[in-house]
């Protein structure tokens, strides 16, 4: 569970995650799976993971009058070459 | 797509305006990674994907099977939506893995209330547990909401 607000506001408004893994600089895959959302008059929500040494984050963002009430996404990660 | 890249193509929706897109991708070799790339869409073309577009004020799942290239071990699967159309002032739509075997898994997808989805398409990666180091992670947000 990551924290912040994607709720009210009209600015930017993010969630965030983040996790140490055994894995230097591994390579992340994400996927939004389920979403419950307002979008207003246009439709705005983002994910993102991004891979710093050991540490994965992934960020859910969503901006001006869109209402997040549930998101879910996937990440997935391994190390880099096999 | 090569073995140097790949196009991407994208797909707007009829009376749709797309102002920004952000694409996460994975490139792989799949016979030496033990990571497989399956893709899984669906329409209201489909007599059985109707419901997900009618029948409003329910839960209305659909269930699909996808079988791997190769058997697989021990295998496991995490999935992606890659895009959707649905017409409702709330959008609603979840997809999950609900069920793994050697061979074949299945995904589940759903709306509810009264949302109209008319489209949705996934990415599901299904990968040797055994083969790779790997993990998933499930990055939620639940908002109680007070009337």
């Amino acid at each position: 569970m990551g924290s912040g607000n994607l709720m009210s506001g009209y600015g930017d408004r993010t969630l965030k995650f983040e996790k140490s893994i055994n894995i230097n600089n591994a390579i992340a895959w994400t996927g939004i799976s389920f979403l419950d959302l307002i979008p207003g008059s246009n439709f705005r929500f983002t994910e993102e993971t991004t891979v710093n040494g050991q540490k994965i984050t992934s960020v859910m963002k969503t901006w001006w009058e869109s209402q997040v009430y549930q998101a879910r996404a996937n990440i997935f990660y391994t190390q880099p070459t096999r | 797509m090569t073995t140097e890249g790949f196009d991407l193509k994208v797909i707007v929706s009829p009376n749709t305006a797309l102002y920004f897109i952000q694409v996460e991708w994975i490139a792989t070799i799949s016979s030496k990674s033990g990571i497989y790339i399956l893709t899984l869409q669906d329409d209201s073309n489909n007599a059985n994907f109707k419901k997900l577009s009618t029948n409003f004020y329910t839960e209305r799942p659909i269930t699909y099977t996808l079988n791997y290239p190769r058997a697989m071990t021990n295998p496991g699967a995490t999935i992606g939506i890659t895009g959707f159309r649905m017409n409702s002032n709330n959008a609603r739509i979840s997809l999950n893995v609900s069920s793994i075997e050697a061979n074949k898994l299945k995904v589940t997808a759903m709306t509810w209330y009264d949302t109209a989805l008319y489209y949705f398409g996934a990415t599901i990666l299904v990968y040797e547990k055994d083969c790779i180091q790997w993990a998933v992670e499930t990055l939620c947000l639940d908002m109680v909401i007070e009337l």
